[in-house]
Formats: C-alpha cells, structure tokens, sequence
C-alpha cells in the first residue's frame, strides 16, 4: 500500500477542526467563571510543550505512527498492550462525539427524529471518508476550514451588539485555584486530545512538518476557541454559560440585526456539525488503524465496517442521559484522559530518547 | 509442407484472408480480385482502366472509391502525366520505381503490393494505380471529401475571442492547434482506436510541459480499450476516465481551438478523435468546470467576478429548493417573520406536501428543457410558451402550486444555466439534497453537502486530486479558481500539472 | 424486528466480503468478530435489556481513587 502523505497545509487545516470539533459546543473550563478567557489562555501555553512533545516523537521517528513508536519503545508486548488500550480511548472518544452529536441535533433542531437516525448517517458519511483514507481526509478539511473559521469569526462578529462586558468582571474574585483547574480542563479537552493524531499521521513531505502542523493548528485553534468562548461569556455571562448545555448555540441565538438576521443558530450547528465529522473520522480513522496495527495486518480498511456499527452501538449504550453526558465530559475526563495524553506520550518520549541514543540512531 | 497441404485441403479458408493475399503480375488478374472478392457488391468502388502513352504502351488501372476523392489532382497529376509523357520500356527495367520518381507529380505515392495494406487505404480515399506486368501497386495521396467548413461552435460561443471551431477532420483540426502553438515542441502521437472504424486518434502535447506520467497511463489506458467502433470522442472518455461510476466528469471536452492551445501551454494532454470536433483534454479537475475562455481574454476584474458569480449559480442551483424546504418545513424560525407570512399565504390551499412539489416541478422543469433541446427552433418556441404560461402562472392560479415555489425552481434553473458544464450534473446534486432535507431539515443539507465534498475529494483525474487548488490558501495556488488574477502576475504554470517547467513567464520582463 | 436487524447485519457483512480483492481467513475471523459484536449489541438494545454502561465502570474507579 502507498503511505498516506500528508502536506503541512492539509495538517493544519485537519488538527484545527479536531480542536474545535466538539469544544466549540459544549460548555468547557465553566468554574472559572468570569475568568474563563484567562483559563483558556493558559490552556493553550500548557498544550505548546504537550504537542511540542506529540511531534517530536514523529520527528524521532518518521513513517511511524504511535503503534509502532509503542512497540519501538516499550518492546513488541507491552507495545502492543499499551497500543490496544489507546485503541480503547480513540474507539471511546469517537463514541462521545457520536454522541455528543445526536444529542445536539436531538436537543435543538429535531426534537421527534429518533436519535439514532443523525448518528447513523454521519456514522456512514465517515465510514466512507475512512474508507477513502487519509488524504481525503486532509483534503476535505482544507476545503472546509476557510468556510468553518469565516462562519465562526462572522457569527461572533455579529453578536457584537450582545455584549455586555460586566460579564467578565470580577476578576479573579475567587483566586487563581479555579482558573487553574479550568485551565487543566481546557487542556485536556480540547487541546491536548489531539494525541490521537499521533496514531494517525505518520509521513509527512517535510521534517519539520510535525511541529508546523501541531503548534500552528493549536494555536490558530485555541485562538479561534479563546474568540468564541469569551464573546459567549460576554454575551451571555458565566452563569448561562455554565448551565446550558450548549453555549455556543445559546450565544448564537441572541443574534438579531434589524429584525432581518436573526437566529442563526444553524451557522453553529454547521460548524459544529462540519468540525465534529472530522473528528469522529480522525478517531474511527485511529480505532481501525490501531486495531489493525495491534493485530499485525498490513491494511486497515477491511474492518471499518464492523468498527462504525460498533461505535454507533457504543454511542447509544455510553450514556443514560444528557446530563450524565455532560457531566462526564466536563468532571470524569480531564482525569480518565491525562495518562493517555499526557503520562504515557511522557514515558514513550524518554524511552525513544534512551533507546535512540544508545543504538545511536539519532536522526540528524 | 503441412502448411501447404492444409492450405491444399482448406482452399476457401486461405483465400479469404485478404491480409495475407499480395497483388499478380496480370492487371486483368487484379482487378478482377477486388471486382469479385474484396470489393464484391461495392458499386461505389471506381475501376479507370487507361493506357499509356506509344510506342510501349502500358495497360495501367486506378482503383478509388467514389467521393472520397479529390479528383481534379487524381487526374492533373496522375492519369495525364501517364497518358501523355511516353515510357521507355528500358528506364522501366522491370520495377515501377520509375514510374513513381519520374512520372506521376502527385506529393504521396507508395509503391506497395500487399493487399492488407492496400486495401485500408483505399478506404481511407486513397487511390491505387496498377500497371499492368507489375505485381507492385502505387498508393496515391488523393483525399479529399467534402467536410464542414471552420464555423463558431455553437456549443460554446462567445462574445470576445476567436470565433473558430474543431471541424470533424482531424488532419484539419491538428492544423487549427499546430496554427496557434507554433513550436516544435508540440506532438501529435496518431493512433487507430476500434477494429470496425479504425477511427484515427491523436494524442497532442508540448514535450517538456505534460507530465510524462500522465502520458504513459493515458497511453495505458488507450491501448487497453478494446472496442468495435469509436464514433465519437465520448467513448474514448468513458473507457479512459476515472471514477467510472461517478457522475462528474474526469475527462474535459471542447470545441474550441484556443481552449485546447491554453490547457496545453498549462501542461495538459489532448485527445484528438476523427469523426467530431470535440477535443478531450486530461486531466480535468474540478476548478475547470468554472473556466471560461473568455475569463482569459477580459479584464481580469471582470472576469474575477463572472467566476464568482458561476460558484454562486452552482450554489444556488443545488441548494436552493432543499434550503427553502427545509426552512418552511423545520426551521420556520429563522425566516423573518413577514416573509414567513407571506410564504405561508402563498402555501395555503396547496395541497401537496413541500417536497412534493419541489421535486415534481423540478422535473417538469427538466421535461421542458430536455424536450427543448432536439426540436426544431419554431416547436421550441412553442413549448417555452406553454411551460411558461401553463404550467408556471396557470399553475400557481389554480393553486396546485404555491408562486414562492415557481420562483424558486425559476431561480434553479436560470442559474443553472450559468454553469452549462455541469447541466444535468446539478439536477442529481439538487435531488439528493431535497430528499435528505426533506427529512432531516438543515442538518441533513449538511450531510448531504459533506458527502459531495467527500465524494469530489476522493476522485482523481489521472492522479490528479479533482479537488487540487479548490482549498488552498497558497496565493499561486488561488490565482486561478476562484478568481483570474491578471496576467502579469501569473508567473508560474498550475502547481500540480507542470512539475517539470514552471516558469510561465519572467517576473523582470513585465517589470 | 430481531430477524430484520440480523439480516441487515448479515447483508452487510456478506457484500463487505464479497468486494474484498484479498480474503484473507484472518481478515474474515476479526470482522466477523467486531461484526457479531456489534449486532450482540445492538440486539440487546433492542430488546431494552439494560446494559450497564462501561463509562460508569471508569466512573467509580476515578471518584474511588481520588
């Protein structure tokens, strides 16, 4: 099979939908309060060294994805145990976005329409894009990304008539110990999510390719995240903003210009809709690779199938409700997800790092 | 010798091989084969049997088939130098080389004596002279056939540019391109397509500019297609083209001479087919099927916004009915409030469900289109005022339709007519959209533009992703989608074409 | 409804393999595998039998060790 090259601008263009994906919805970093564009600030400084991490491991070692950077470090056993765990946290992760997405089209536009309709067709519409590969993919989101950020720059644009600055003050009233932990939050969901793209990508047309995709799309992301976020606190005040389920919808809403455009929440729910396909491919795209990597096959594509009906099945048994969806993501994840995002990719760097200077492999 | 006895045993099977049979000496003996075998029936075939001129005079014969010839030269430069100019029996010394070299002033004479490959020529318009004592013939350069003059395409006219189009002679139509690009480095590779036509395909480009990887597999995929006949350029795109199933076009096709001279100097590949004036041109992507010639020859703002407006016609004309549909059936909340009123006031006493009617006036449209294009003018005309009148402000009047509903297929299809590369293309596009909409309101429109965009982006024109440049923000890369910046800034040829030679134009020469 | 599910199930699984190029007996068994999966699954779902949900199990261990 030919490797699944990747150019720099396709790379953005596909780690900036994946951040905002779901992030762009649902209420994150929410006890911070007022202070939340602060956390998210932070955030982003603590995700650079996290992803700068992420790109060295493919700097180390080019053509390789994470499953083979696992069994290079940690030997071909516990290589693979740990590689069929990560599999489980990308599977996991594509459940709750599946999820996350019946739920919002559920909660806002088609009350009747039975949840598993929505989940199914987006499921078929990735199935096939991974079928198709990760160049699709790629390209995909670069024809998607200009219409994504102008949609979702316009909209905020638009709610400039809403704000209401008292919004953000006080500020710090109760210290740096919840920004702090907001911030944290933030980090892991969505920025530092991203490891997943470790078990994607693995060539790419220049060397230093992996940092410009990683750091560029973090930052121009976090950014456009850090833009929207705020304009809905500004709009709509750290209350609402942490007991809606979905701010970002909330904020759009209050559009109203002249009595002519008004509510445009649908420009929302087309970002998020867009944003959040590309992420659930990237997660059915590293589900499948993994597996098949794991398991030792040279191709990945014949159990793409089976994968996506387990992942819609998963995503309707994952939660009882709406509520304990929330719940989960913004309480159980930050701490389900840090070893895999952070305690692992840790330990795997050092051991490449060690393992490389002793063959004395260093690359150049 | 088992072949010989074979041949003994099975005499009607070697005679009937006229690819292995060689011309007699006797002229009787030849003209009788293609009087009764090879020609048996043919009562177009011509037979001039004429003698030289005294003292030797020979028995010679020319063998052509009616109308396919030009005949003035056949006998300026033929029949009366033999009949006139006396022979020496001693300079003919038992060959008919001197008979060409001396005699006959015709450009092309070949002097040739098996029949498989005489006989092709003749059917080519080529004509055969026998002499008679010669087991060798001459074939004669002597087409010529009344053929459609250069006239503007009809297809693809335009208000400025070269008002010249492809004939259905090929020779002809290589010279319209070798007229424009008047290099050497241009190429004509001629080849034959189809064992019943013998159709003559020409394969055109510019040495050092097409990618010699596209060339091989178009060469590939042309030796690969077996086929009985080759009647027009369109068989060729579908045996070659990528994406077999898909509905959008890998292959690009025109008319227009100075269309194909542009594509070329960009590093394409020509296809050139006897029998039509449509030129295939590969790879094609997706940008293409917003270009225009004229986009090239007018001012470049102008034309910059006549591109924007054929993306909004593509827009429109695929998403306005589901968009509308979906806005009255599931979003009313987004329409202002006065419009929904009077949306709704239009809609009232219709009895069809929405969607309904956005799908059966939509093909009503298409009925009227499809039935006005093969009528003659005068029926044309006739059938425009009653889809106009009957079916659209009788309609509404009775109230089987709502007015917002004419206006938004009227809106479908004028624009749709903005973008005619993809006539037809668009009505399946605006079809998947409504039934998706119909039942997942705006969201399902997403879906079903998501998939488009899947479905664009993972086709490739011979390795060329469709979608190439229609994401990218790379300044050289948008120089030619969505807009046609001026010429003196187009420095470099398309990126992804022309890898080899990129260099367009000099940056310090315009300076 | 039960019969309908598997059939589709079965449907899909069958064309899947059928358009294979390359049908591999370890290919078919892990497929199989994810495929029957699955439709235990959703059959299950069907039936309204309540699954415990695995994001519950990390749940507990998480609030347990913190």
């Amino acid at each position: 099979m030919k490797a699944e090259v990747i150019s720099e601008q396709q790379g953005i263009s596909i780690v900036l939908l994946f951040i905002l994906g779901n992030a762009l919805i649902i209420s994150i970093g929410a006890q911070a309060k007022s202070d939340i564009w602060l956390a998210v600030l932070i955030a982003i400084g603590m995700a650079i060294p996290v992803l700068t991490l992420y790109a060295r491991l493919h700097y180390l070692l080019p053509g390789m994805d994470l499953f083979d950077i696992l069994q290079y470090g940690f030997g071909s056993v516990i290589g693979r145990i740990t590689g069929l765990i990560y599999v489980w946290f990308a599977f996991h992760l594509g459940s709750r976005v599946l999820r996350n997405f019946g739920e919002f089209i559920i909660t806002v536009g088609l009350e009747e329409t039975p949840q598993l309709l929505p989940i199914s067709i987006l499921a078929i519409l990735c199935l096939w894009c991974v079928k198709e590969g990760l160049e699709v993919l790629g390209r995909f989101s670069n024809f998607f990304t200009r219409f994504v950020v102008i949609m979702v720059l316009g909209t905020s644009l638009l709610l400039l008539t809403e704000v209401d600055f008292s919004n953000l003050s006080p500020f710090l009233y109760h210290g740096m110990a919840p920004v702090t932990t907001a911030a944290f939050k933030i980090l892991t969901f969505p920025f530092t999510e991203t490891v997943i793209f470790t078990m994607v990508f693995s060539n790419f047309q220049k060397k230093s390719s992996p940092y410009k995709i990683y750091l560029i799309g973090l930052i121009l992301g976090g950014l456009i995240l850090f833009i929207t976020i705020t304009n809905e606190v500004l709009v709509l005040g750290s209350e609402l903003y942490e007991t809606s389920y979905f701010p970002g919808y909330r904020a759009v809403q209050r559009i109203n210009i002249r009595n002519f455009i008004q509510r445009l929440e649908i420009l929302a729910g087309v970002t998020f809709l867009i944003s959040g396909f590309v992420q659930l491919s990237i997660c059915l795209l590293a589900t499948c690779k993994g597996l098949a990597k794991v398991l030792n096959f040279d191709d990945y594509r014949f159990i793409v199938t089976p994968t996506t009906f387990l992942m819609v099945t998963m995503s309707i048994l994952i939660y009882n409700s709406i509520i304990e969806m929330n719940r989960w993501a913004v309480e159980i994840w930050p701490v389900y997800a840090a070893p895999f995002q952070l305690g692992i990719p840790v330990v795997l760097w050092l051991a490449c790092e060690l393992k490389m200077k002793l063959k004395g492999e260093y690359p150049a | 010798m088992r072949k010989i006895i074979k041949a003994l045993l099975n005499p009607r099977k070697a005679k009937l091989s006229p690819d292995k049979q060689v011309l007699r000496g006797s002229l009787d003996r030849n003209i009788s084969l293609f009087k009764k075998e090879i020609f048996a029936g043919d009562d177009t075939v011509v037979y001039r049997l004429f003698s030289t001129n005294n003292p030797n005079s020979l028995r010679c014969a020319v063998i052509f088939i009616d109308q396919m010839i030009d005949r003035e030269s056949l006998m300026k430069h033929v029949i009366r130098p033999l009949m006139k100019k006396s022979i020496d029996a001693t300079q003919l010394a038992g060959s008919i080389d001197y008979i060409v070299d001396s005699v006959i002033t015709i450009d092309g004479a070949n002097v040739e004596n098996s029949l498989g490959k005489i006989v092709p020529n003749i059917l080519q318009g080529e004509s055969l002279l026998l002499i008679d004592g010669y087991s060798t013939g001459v074939i004669l350069n002597t087409r010529g056939w009344a053929m459609r003059a250069v006239e503007e395409p009809q297809s693809e006219s335009v208000v400025r540019g070269p008002r010249e189009g492809f004939t259905e002679g090929i020779m002809l139509n290589l010279t319209l391109l070798r007229r424009k690009l008047k290099t050497p480095k241009l190429r004509f590779h001629l080849t034959k397509l189809g064992q019943q036509t013998k159709t003559t395909v020409a394969i055109a480009y510019i040495d050092g500019l097409a990618s010699p990887e596209i060339l091989k597999e178009l060469n590939r995929r042309l030796n690969n297609t077996q086929i009985d006949g080759v009647l027009e350029s369109g068989y060729i795109e579908e045996m070659i083209k990528d994406s077999p199933l898909s509905p959008f076009k890998t292959v690009g096709h025109t008319e227009r001479p100075d269309i194909i001279a542009g594509k070329l100097l960009e590093g394409r590949i020509a296809i050139f087919c006897d029998g039509t004036p449509f030129v295939l041109t590969v790879p094609f992507i997706f940008q293409e099927l917003f270009q225009a010639n004229e986009d090239y020859y007018k001012n470049f703002l102008l034309a910059s916004f006549d591109r924007i407006v054929r993306y909004m016609a593509f827009f429109i004309t695929t998403s306005t009915p589901a968009i509308y549909l979906s806005l009255i059936t599931y979003h009313q909340e987004m329409v202002p409030t006065p419009l929904l009123l009077s949306i709704s006031a239009a809609r009232d006493g219709v009895p069809f469900p929405t969607v309904f009617e956005v799908i059966a006036m939509g093909l009503v449209f298409e009925i009227l289109r499809e039935g006005g294009i093969r009528l003659p003018t005068p029926i044309g005309q006739a059938l425009s005022i009653v889809g106009a009148i009957v079916l659209g402000d009788a309609a509404a009047t009775a109230q089987l339709v709502s007015a917002p509903m004419i206006i938004v297929i009227a809106l479908t299809a004028i624009s749709s007519f903005a973008i005619p590369q993809m006539l037809g293309l668009t009505v399946i596009i605006r079809l998947i959209f409504v039934i998706i909409a119909s039942f997942l309101g705006l969201y399902g429109y997403i879906f079903a533009v998501i998939g488009l965009v899947l479905q664009l982006t993972s086709m490739r024109s011979f390795g060329i992703p469709y979608m190439a440049n229609m994401g990218s923000l790379h300044p050289q890369d948008v120089k030619d989608t969505m807009i046609r910046a001026p010429w003196w800034v187009m420095y470099w040829r398309p990126k992804f074409l022309a890898n080899r030679n990129m260099v367009r134009q000099r940056k310090e020469a315009n300076r | 409804m039960f019969i309908l599910l598997v059939l589709a199930y079965l449907l899909v699984g069958c064309a899947e393999v059928f358009l294979w190029e390359t049908k591999d007996i370890r290919k078919i068994g892990l497929f199989g595998t994810l495929l029957i999966g699955s439709l235990i699954l959703s059959a299950l779902m069907l039936l309204g039998v309540d699954i415990p949900s695995p994001t519950g199990f990390f749940e507990k261990l998480i609030l347990s060790l913190s």
